[in-house]
């Protein structure tokens, strides 16, 4: 008998969704696809503003990354009133984003992710959780609580606000740093990177060997992928070029300036989110699990995969252990997870970089701006993929029209492909346990959605 | 926030504090000024050196700059804690909701600087004061406009 399964709510993820899988007469998959019915509005409700106001509103987008939408909003202000921030003023942007990844990464794998491998996919729903965690390693899971609120607690005490920042300002950032701000928070980002050595060590050794099976198989497709890196071809979370690579390997750079001409936005009827796709590649728009068209994964994996190093020096020896074992790019979905923590380490390292210059010390932080009319695309790399805010103002500096692409939306046509895959490879008969439609939903989790 | 909860648990309602944000801000207000406009925030307000104590800047709106401070609420930094944005350097915009019970914070505002003798059209719009508040039975559809 034909008939429908339902998982509703996906839990364990940031936003909103569900799961919708079709199930023919023979009781085998015949579709499966993720429902996003959230409309959020933004875009409209920022028109008629002053450009100035709108970072602080758009951080109001989401509570887990509201750092990636106010700074990728106020380099898209920037480039409408053509103002560039003096170095300090990015270092300190900069500095605010790179441990605001910190702080998200620590949060999705323990909180989030950890309890499928720890715990189990088959064990049940009641202690599969992060309490369940907590329960069978209290000392690990008071140590992660304490790091998370210590990356949290930077952010709060240096720039006023964790989450709904205000500090990043256009023109630059409102509050110069101290010498004694720089010394404090350079001790305890010290602590941060033991910390996601120790993370990185732990999955490594403890958490992904009994899945190896499943990281090769579980939600596996086959796709491109887009990051962001510098000129050297290092990734970089804050600034630098597009890099859309195609499932081949073969990559194109581009200026975020010039999103429009690599990628489209795609409407399905089944879903809120629009699903976005590579047009450069003149290939069209398929979530074919066998034969996709212009479909590109970002976030995590993503970022590893498309650039060519790493730019600092643990994050880049694990980058090449990954490499060694997993190619390039790596297409397997679940190597999300551990895409995440080299990039963690990486996020401390950096921030660490930033504060041993003592440049991020100088009272120049902002450039005054006027109002005008212009046009900007304001970019970072989100943790769950490439941000892009793109305004276009009045003579007054107002908002007359906004497009936002946010990290996850670019994932979505993959997640749906994942799914497929998954529910494919797990559902036959019509014979479906909890088990399995926890794997399923291990195939969304590994992106962060 | 625990004393909030405390009050949900006990079935009363959460005494708020009755004070503005200004009543707890450290910058230093001078009393009326000259000020006829306010300016956008596209630039720095004054202030000394990067470790100079927020209790020796002048209060933004002194210094030209809106800010939702006297009709907000206070206590978003906690208690006896200077009000989280003014401690990054950057004005007040609201989000602690009115200061008085089912206060107006853009009605409020407008009314502050008018009667301060400050243009309230030096703004560059003034529908987002309305942010945090003052939705409640306001919300219906946009009105069309009739094809001529």
């Amino acid at each position: 008998m034909a008939r429908e399964i339902h998982i509703q709510p996906i839990t364990r993820i940031e936003g909103h969704a569900s799961i919708q899988i079709q199930l023919d007469d023979a009781g085998e998959v015949r579709d499966a696809r993720v429902n996003i019915m959230s409309l959020r509005g933004f875009e409209k409700f920022v028109e008629g503003k002053p450009a100035e106001e709108v970072p602080r509103i758009v951080s109001r987008i989401c509570g887990i990354c509201p750092w990636m939408h106010h700074l990728a909003s106020n380099k898209a202000v920037d480039r409408c009133f053509g103002v560039t921030p003096p170095p300090a003023g990015q270092m300190l942007r900069e500095l605010m984003q790179t441990i605001a990844h910190a702080e998200d990464k620590l949060l999705h794998f323990f909180f989030l992710a950890a309890a499928d491998f720890v715990i189990g996919p088959d064990a049940d729903y009641a202690v599969r959780n992060v309490i369940g965690i907590a329960k069978a390693n209290p000392e690990l899971a008071q140590k992660v609580v304490q790091m998370r609120y210590k990356a949290k607690m930077i952010l709060e005490k240096f720039a006023g606000k964790a989450i709904h920042p205000v500090a990043g300002v256009v023109g630059g950032f409102a509050k110069p740093m101290t010498e004694a701000d720089r010394q404090d928070i350079l001790a305890q980002m010290r602590e941060l990177l033991d910390f996601a050595l120790f993370t990185l060590e732990f999955a490594k050794e403890k958490v992904f060997p009994p899945y190896l099976d499943a990281i090769q198989t579980l939600g596996v497709i086959r796709t491109g992928f887009m990051g962001t890196v510098d000129d050297d071809g290092a990734l970089n979370l804050y600034d630098g070029k597009i890099r859309l690579m195609k499932p081949d390997g073969s990559c194109t750079d581009f200026d975020a300036q010039d999103y429009k001409d690599y990628l489209s936005e795609h409407v399905e009827s089944h879903s809120y989110a629009k699903m976005p796709y590579a047009k450069a590649w003149n290939e069209g728009f398929s979530l074919d699990l066998d034969d996709p068209k212009g479909i590109y994964r970002v976030n995590t994996l993503a970022r590893i995969n498309v650039a060519d190093k790493m730019a600092t020096p643990r994050a880049q020896a694990e980058l090449e252990e990954f490499r060694e074992r997993f190619g390039r790019p790596a297409q397997a979905t679940l190597l999300y997870h551990w895409a995440r923590l080299i990039e963690e380490v990486y996020t401390c390292e950096h921030a660490i970089e930033l504060l041993e210059d003592p440049e991020i010390c100088s009272p120049q932080i902002r450039t005054t701006a006027e109002p005008k009319a212009g046009r900007g695309v304001g970019c970072v790399e989100a943790p769950r993929g490439t941000l892009i805010h793109d305004y276009s103002t009045d003579d007054e500096g107002c908002i007359t029209r906004a497009n936002l692409i946010v990290g996850t939306t670019h994932n979505i046509g993959p997640i749906n492909m994942s799914v497929k895959q998954a529910a494919q490879s797990l559902i036959h008969d019509g014979k479906v346990d909890e088990g399995m439609l926890n794997r399923i939903e291990m195939a969304v989790r590994a992106y962060d959605p | 926030m625990f004393a909030a909860l405390t009050a949900a648990v006990e079935g009363e309602a959460p005494e708020l504090p009755g004070k503005s944000v200004c009543d707890t801000c450290p910058t230093i207000r001078e009393g009326k000024g000259q000020l006829k406009a306010l300016r956008r925030f596209l630039q720095s307000p004054h202030y000394g050196a990067p470790d100079e104590p927020l209790d020796k800047m002048r209060c933004f709106l002194e210094q030209g700059f809106l800010c939702m401070g006297p009709v907000t609420r206070a206590g978003c930094g906690g208690s006896q804690i200077t009000p989280r944005c003014i401690s990054a350097r950057v004005p007040c915009r609201g989000c602690y909701g009115p200061v008085v019970h089912e206060g107006n914070q853009m009605v409020d505002m407008l009314n502050a600087l008018a009667s301060n003798g400050i243009d309230v059209h030096s703004l560059p719009e003034h529908v987002s004061l309305l942010r945090f508040s003052g939705a409640h039975r306001r919300l219906r559809p946009k009105r069309q406009r009739k094809e001529a």
